[in-house]
C-alpha cells in the first residue's frame, strides 16, 4: 500500500511539475517583455480611437524612419482604463499622454520630469502660449501656471476648445414651423457675438414651440448644457484662491438654475428623467436636437457620418453686463518618465526628443488637422487651420481658434471686438488635486433631486446650504496637497 | 394504468385531460422563456448586420434595412486581430482550465471524503480568498505582477488560476458530499489509495458537476473583460473580451454598435458549440455513474 | 496484544489519511498565501495608513480611515449610499436562483422532454453574450427616451435616473445574463438525484409539483447553499454593473465601485484598503452564519 501511495505521490508531483513547467516557460515568455535600459529604446503609453491610434502608428515609423537607432514601443489602452493602469504601474512608461484633469496630482508627485532645461523659450514660442502656460507647475508654491521657480512638466498635445454647433437642415426646419424670423435668428447665431442666456433660452422656446414637450420623440434644442461653459459664462467658478475656498455665490447659483431650468422651466432640454438615455452624439445625428457640444476633435465623426450641414457659434454668456463667453478648454500633454530620467539620462534624452517631435513636428499636427482630429498645436498652423481655402465644415472654425487665443491674440486673427470678447478656459479639474469635491457637490445636487427643481428659491436655498460641505471637502484636499 | 386497459375510466380522461392542459402551458411558458433569452441574442446578431448610423438609429426597427458584413470583415483590421484574440483566450482556457480542475477537485475530495484535521478552518481559510473584492487587491498585486515583468503577458491570468478555484472547489464538496461514502469505504477496504480512490471512483461520481463546471469556467474566462483589460490591454496578448470592450470605448464618441455586435456575435459561438458538447456529457455520465441506482 | 495492534494500525492509516488529505489541498492553500494573504496583509497595512498612491507617501493614521468611512461626511455620504445599494442589488440572488429553479424544473417537465436539449440551449443563450454586449443591448431596452420597454408599453419610465428603479434594471439585466448559468446548476444537482427516489413516491402516487417539493428541493439543497454563498460573495463584490451598466449613477454605486474610485481615481488607497477590509468582515461574518444556518436546512448524505 504505501508503494502504491508513493506512486499516486509521483503523479502529484507530476501534475505539480508540469504546473510549474507552464510557469516557468511563461516566465520566460514573460522576460523578454522586461524593462529596458537601453536608451534608444521608449515606451509611448497613449489612447484614442482607431484613426487616431492608426496617426500615431505612422509618425512613429516616420520618426524611427528619421532616427534609425531609436525604437519606440507604443501602447495604447481604452481611455477608461488608461488613468487606472497609469496609478496601478509602478514603472511609468518613458513617454506617456498626461489629460490637463489629472496633470496637477502627477507633475506634484515628481512623477513628471521637469523639462526647464530641455527646451529653449524659441521652441516653446512656436505653440500657443496657453497651450505652454498650461503645463507649469511649482511645487514648492503650489501653483500652476508659468510664474517664477515654475517648472515645464509636459509638452502641449493639443487645445480642444469647446463649443456650440447647430444641425442647419433642422434649424431651417424648425425656423419655417414655428413661423420665425429668419434673419432674426441668423443675427443671434453669430459666431463673432455670444448671445445671452435670455435670448438663448427664448431662442430654443420659439424653435421647439411646435414640440410636444411630453413626447420622447420630441426635437430638443439641446442635450445638455456643461456646468463648467455655464460656471464660466456667467463670471463664476466652483472655487477661488487657488482652489482655497469654496465659490458658491449669486453667480455660481445662477449657473447651476440655468442648468436646470433649461430642462425644468424652458423644457428645451431633457429632463432628469430622460437624462442617461441616448447621448447627444446619438440625439444630433437623428438630428432630434438643434444644438449640441462639439470639439475639434469632432470634425472626424461629422465629416464622415452627418447627412446634415453643421456650424459653431460660441457659448452664450451670463445675463449681466460684465460676463463674456468663457468656453472650456479641453487638454492633454506629452510627460516623460522623472524615475526613468534619474536612473539613465541618456535615454531621458532620448524620451525628450520624442516627445517634443510629437508636440511640435509640423508633419504630426498637419495629420492629425487633416483628421479631423484637433486644432494645430503651432501657432504658425493656426492660419492653415481657418484658412478658407481649405473647404472643411464648419464654416466658421476660427470660432476654435478665438477660444483658445481670446485672452492673449498671440496669432492676430482673432476677430472680435473686447468688450465682448470670446475666450476659453481649462476644465475646473485642472485646477484641483482629485475630483472628490466635484463628485460630491454633483451627487448632492442629484440626491436633492435638484435636477427636477423648477424654483430658482428652492435651487439657491438648496446650494447656500452646502458651502460647509464643499469648504470641507476643499480643506480635506488641500491637506492632502499642499499639506 | 395497465397496458392490458383499453377504455379509459372518466376519472383516467379526467388525469388526460388535464395532463394535455399543463402540457400546452408547460410549452407556452418554454416558448415565452425561450423568447425572453432569444430576443436580447436575436437584436445583437441583427444589430451586427446594421450599418453604423443605422444601429444608431431612434426609431424602433428590429431589422437591418439592407444586411451589411462589413463589420464581420472589419474585425479582422482590428490591432491585434480578432483572430488574434480568440487565440489568446484559447490558450489561456487551455493552460488555465485541466491543471486548474483536477487540483481542485483533488483539493475538493480532500474536504468532503476524507479525515482533515482543522477541516473547517481550512475551507474557511480558503474561502476568506473569495471574500476580499478584487479591486482591494489590484493595486499590490498588479504592482508585484509589474515588478516581475507579468504585465502584458497571460501569466496574470493563468497562474493564479493553476493553484484551484476556490468557488469551484466549494461546489464539488457539496456535489461530492451527495456521492455514497459506501463507494469509497469499498475502495478503501480493497486497498486502493486515496489517489487511486479520488481518480478512479470520485472523478467519474463527479463527472457531471465536472462538466458543468468546466463550462462555467471556460466562459467566466471567455466573457472575463476587467482584469484582461487591465492586465492586457496594450499588448498582443489581448484576449476578445477586452478587445471588443476597447472597440467598445474606442467608439465612445461615435458608437461602433455593429462592430462590437459583430464580436460578440463571433465570440458567443464557441461557448455555444462547448456547451451544446457537454452537455451531451453530462447527461449521458449521469446514466453511466451508476448514480441512479 | 491483537486490540493494541490493530488499534495502532487504524491510528496510522488515520494518520497516513491526514497526511494526505494536507498534500491533496496543498496546492490552492499555497496558491491562496502567495496571491492573496500576502496581499490582504499590505492591504491591511495600507488601512491603518494614509497612503497616498501618487506620491507614493504613507503615514501612519492609526484606525482615522475606518471612522472617516463611517463619520466623516466627506466620504460616509457615498460609503453608506454605496452599502444600501449593495445590499439592495443582492435581492437579485435570491431571483436568480428561483428563475434557475424554474427553468431547471421546466426543463424536466415532461411536456417538452423530446425538445429537452433544444431549449437547454436556448435557455443558455444568454450565458454565452458577451458582457459587452449585454450592457449594450439592455441599455437599450431600459432607456428611458427611446428604449425597448418604455417603446412598447408607451410608458416614460426613469429607468436610469431614479435611484430604485436603476437597481431594479440592474438585477433584471442579472437576472438575464444569470439565467443559463442558475439554470445548468439546478440542473446538474437534479440529474443527480437518483431516479429511484422518484419511482418509489411514484408508486405512491405523489403528484408531481409533491415530488418537486419533497425530493427535488430537499436533495439539490447543497447546490441551493452553494448558489447563495457564492452569490451573494459574488454580489457584494459587484463592480462592473456600477461601473457600465450604470454609468457611475448615484443610484447603483456599490461597495467596490467605491474603493476603486477612492483607491484608483483619487488615489486614497488608505481609505479604499480600510473600506475593503470592512467589506471583506462582513462577506466574512454573513458566510459563517450562512454555514451556521446551512446545518437547518442543506441536505447531507
Amino acid at each position: 500500500m504505501k508503494g502504491k501511495f508513493r506512486n499516486h505521490m509521483k503523479k502529484v508531483f507530476a501534475v505539480a511539475a508540469a504546473s510549474m513547467l507552464t510557469l516557468g516557460s511563461f516566465a520566460a515568455i514573460a522576460c523578454g517583455d522586461g524593462r529596458d535600459s537601453d536608451p534608444k529604446k521608449l515606451t509611448f503609453w497613449f489612447w484614442g480611437s482607431p484613426a487616431e491610434i492608426n496617426v500615431y502608428n505612422q509618425l512613429i515609423q516616420q520618426y524611427q524612419d528619421e532616427h534609425p537607432d531609436v525604437t519606440i514601443a507604443p501602447i495604447h489602452f481604452e481611455s477608461n482604463v488608461y488613468m487606472d493602469k497609469f496609478v496601478a504601474e509602478r514603472n511609468k512608461p518613458d513617454v506617456f499622454f498626461m489629460p490637463d484633469t489629472d496633470f496637477l496630482t502627477w507633475a506634484d508627485a515628481g512623477v513628471m520630469l521637469n523639462l526647464n532645461d530641455y527646451v529653449t523659450e524659441e521652441e516653446l514660442n512656436l505653440l500657443w502660449p496657453e497651450a505652454v502656460n498650461e503645463y507649469y507647475y511649482n511645487p514648492e508654491t503650489k501653483t500652476l501656471g508659468k510664474s517664477e521657480g515654475a517648472h515645464f512638466y509636459g509638452f502641449p498635445k493639443d487645445l480642444g476648445p469647446v463649443c456650440l454647433t447647430y444641425n442647419k437642415t433642422l434649424l431651417e426646419q424648425q425656423i419655417a414651423r414655428n413661423n420665425l424670423d429668419r434673419d432674426e435668428v441668423y443675427d443671434l447665431l453669430s459666431a463673432d457675438k455670444a448671445m445671452t442666456w435670455t435670448q438663448f433660452r427664448t431662442l430654443l422656446k420659439d424653435l421647439t414651440k411646435d414640440q410636444d414637450k411630453s413626447s420622447p420623440a420630441q426635437i430638443y434644442g439641446i442635450p445638455y448644457y456643461e456646468m463648467d461653459i455655464a460656471m464660466y459664462s456667467n463670471g463664476a467658478d466652483y472655487f477661488k484662491n487657488n482652489a482655497e475656498t469654496h465659490g458658491i455665490d449669486d453667480r455660481f447659483i445662477e449657473a447651476v438654475a440655468f442648468n436646470i431650468q433649461l430642462a425644468t422651466v424652458d423644457k428645451v432640454m431633457p429632463s432628469a428623467d430622460m437624462s442617461g438615455g441616448t447621448d447627444a452624439y446619438t440625439k444630433f445625428f437623428n438630428s432630434r436636437t438643434i444644438f449640441t457640444w462639439m470639439g475639434p476633435w469632432d470634425n472626424a465623426d461629422f465629416w464622415t457620418q452627418v447627412k446634415f450641414g453643421y456650424d459653431v457659434i460660441p457659448a452664450p454668456r451670463g445675463d449681466h453686463d460684465d460676463t463674456q463667453s468663457v468656453s472650456m478648454i479641453g487638454s492633454m500633454c506629452y510627460g516623460v518618465s522623472a524615475a526613468m530620467a534619474a536612473k539613465n539620462p541618456a535615454k531621458a534624452k532620448t524620451a525628450i526628443d520624442f516627445a517634443k517631435w510629437l508636440s511640435m513636428s509640423e508633419t504630426c499636427q498637419k495629420k492629425s488637422m487633416e483628421l479631423g482630429q484637433q486644432v494645430p498645436n503651432l501657432l504658425s498652423m493656426a492660419q492653415d487651420f481657418i484658412s478658407s481655402t481649405w473647404e472643411v465644415e464648419p464654416a466658421h472654425r476660427s470660432l476654435f481658434v478665438d477660444i483658445i487665443d481670446g485672452n492673449s491674440n498671440s496669432v492676430g486673427i482673432y476677430s472680435s471686438e473686447a468688450e465682448d470678447k470670446i475666450s476659453g478656459k481649462t476644465r475646473s479639474l485642472y485646477y484641483t488635486y482629485d475630483s472628490t469635491w466635484k463628485d460630491n457637490l454633483m451627487s448632492y445636487i442629484d440626491d436633492r433631486n435638484l435636477w427636477r427643481e423648477t424654483s430658482y428659491e428652492k435651487i439657491k436655498s438648496a446650494l447656500e446650504a452646502y458651502k460647509n460641505d464643499l469648504q470641507a471637502d476643499l480643506n480635506e484636499m488641500n491637506e492632502r496637497w499642499k499639506g | 394504468m395497465s397496458p392490458l386497459s383499453k377504455a379509459l375510466t372518466p376519472a383516467q380522461k379526467a388525469r388526460k385531460a388535464k395532463r394535455i392542459t399543463s402540457n400546452i402551458l408547460v410549452w407556452i411558458l418554454a416558448l415565452f422563456v425561450v423568447f425572453l433569452t432569444v430576443f436580447p441574442y436575436f437584436w445583437m446578431v441583427l444589430t451586427s448586420f446594421k450599418d453604423r448610423l443605422e444601429a444608431m438609429a431612434i426609431e424602433f426597427r428590429v431589422f437591418p434595412e439592407v444586411f451589411h458584413f462589413d463589420s464581420y470583415y472589419a474585425l479582422g483590421d482590428q490591432d491585434p486581430s480578432f483572430a488574434r484574440a480568440m487565440l489568446n483566450t484559447v490558450i489561456i482556457e487551455i493552460a488555465v482550465i485541466p491543471i486548474g480542475t483536477f487540483v481542485t477537485a483533488l483539493a475538493a475530495f480532500a474536504f468532503a471524503k476524507m479525515r482533515l484535521p482543522h477541516k473547517t478552518f481550512w475551507l474557511l481559510f480558503l474561502m476568506s480568498g473569495m471574500m476580499v473584492p478584487y479591486a482591494a487587491l489590484m493595486l499590490p498585486q498588479y504592482r508585484v505582477f509589474s515588478q516581475i515583468g507579468w504585465v502584458g503577458t497571460p501569466l496574470p491570468l493563468i497562474i493564479p488560476g493553476l493553484f484551484g478555484n476556490i468557488s469551484m472547489m466549494f461546489f464539488f464538496i457539496q456535489y461530492m458530499k451527495s456521492i455514497p461514502s459506501a463507494l469509497i469505504e469499498a475502495g478503501r477496504v480493497d486497498g486502493a489509495s486515496w489517489m487511486r480512490i479520488f481518480v478512479q471512483i470520485m472523478l467519474p461520481s463527479i463527472f457531471p458537476a465536472i462538466a458543468a463546471q468546466v463550462v462555467f469556467w471556460f466562459l467566466g474566462i471567455w466573457n472575463d473583460y476587467f482584469a484582461p483589460s487591465i492586465y492586457l490591454s496594450g499588448s498582443s496578448w489581448v484576449t476578445l473580451q477586452a478587445l471588443l470592450a476597447l472597440i467598445n470605448d474606442n467608439m465612445q464618441r461615435m458608437p461602433d454598435y455593429p462592430l462590437v455586435m459583430a464580436g460578440s456575435v463571433i465570440s458567443s459561438i464557441p461557448i455555444i458549440i462547448i456547451y451544446i458538447v457537454c452537455q451531451k456529457y453530462f447527461v449521458q455520465s449521469l446514466a453511466a455513474s451508476g448514480m441512479k441506482e | 496484544m491483537n486490540a493494541i495492534a490493530k488499534k495502532t494500525k487504524k491510528h496510522d492509516i488515520h494518520k497516513s489519511e491526514r497526511r494526505t488529505a494536507q498534500l491533496f489541498i496543498a496546492l490552492p492553500v499555497i496558491g491562496f498565501c502567495v496571491f492573496t494573504l500576502l496581499t490582504l496583509i499590505a492591504v491591511f497595512a495600507f488601512s491603518l495608513m494614509d497612503y497616498n498612491v501618487y506620491r507614493e507617501e504613507f503615514a501612519w493614521l492609526g484606525f482615522k480611515n475606518f471612522s472617516d468611512l463611517f463619520t466623516n461626511s466627506i466620504y460616509s455620504t457615498a460609503f453608506f449610499r454605496a452599502i444600501g445599494n449593495t445590499m439592495f442589488l443582492l435581492l437579485g440572488i435570491p431571483v436568480g436562483m428561483i428563475v434557475g429553479l424554474a427553468l431547471a424544473a421546466l426543463l424536466q417537465s415532461r411536456a417538452i422532454k423530446k425538445c429537452n436539449k433544444f431549449f437547454q440551449v436556448l435557455f443558455y443563450l444568454p450565458a454565452v453574450t458577451s458582457a459587452v454586449a449585454i450592457n449594450l443591448v439592455f441599455r437599450y431596452i431600459f432607456n428611458p427616451e427611446y428604449g425597448l420597454i418604455n417603446n412598447l408599453f408607451n410608458t416614460h419610465i426613469a429607468w436610469f435616473k431614479d435611484p430604485w428603479l436603476l437597481k431594479i434594471a440592474v438585477i433584471i439585466k442579472n437576472t438575464w445574463a444569470g439565467m443559463g448559468g442558475n439554470m445548468i446548476l439546478c440542473l446538474a444537482a437534479m440529474l443527480a438525484i437518483p431516479s429511484s427516489y422518484y419511482e418509489a413516491a411514484d408508486i405512491d402516487g405523489a403528484s408531481s409539483s409533491r415530488k418537486f417539493f419533497t425530493i427535488t428541493l430537499p436533495l439539490i439543497t447543497p447546490t441551493l447553499f452553494y448558489m447563495l454563498i457564492t452569490g451573494i460573495i459574488g454580489g457584494l463584490q459587484s463592480y462592473a454593473d456600477a461601473q457600465v451598466f450604470a454609468a457611475g449613477e448615484n443610484g447603483a454605486q456599490t461597495i467596490v465601485y467605491f474603493i476603486w474610485v477612492y483607491g484608483i481615481k483619487q488615489g486614497k488607497q488608505g481609505l479604499a484598503s480600510a473600506a475593503s477590509l470592512v467589506l471583506a468582515i462582513f462577506i466574512m461574518i454573513v458566510t459563517l452564519v450562512q454555514f451556521k444556518l446551512s446545518n437547518k436546512w442543506v441536505y447531507e448524505d
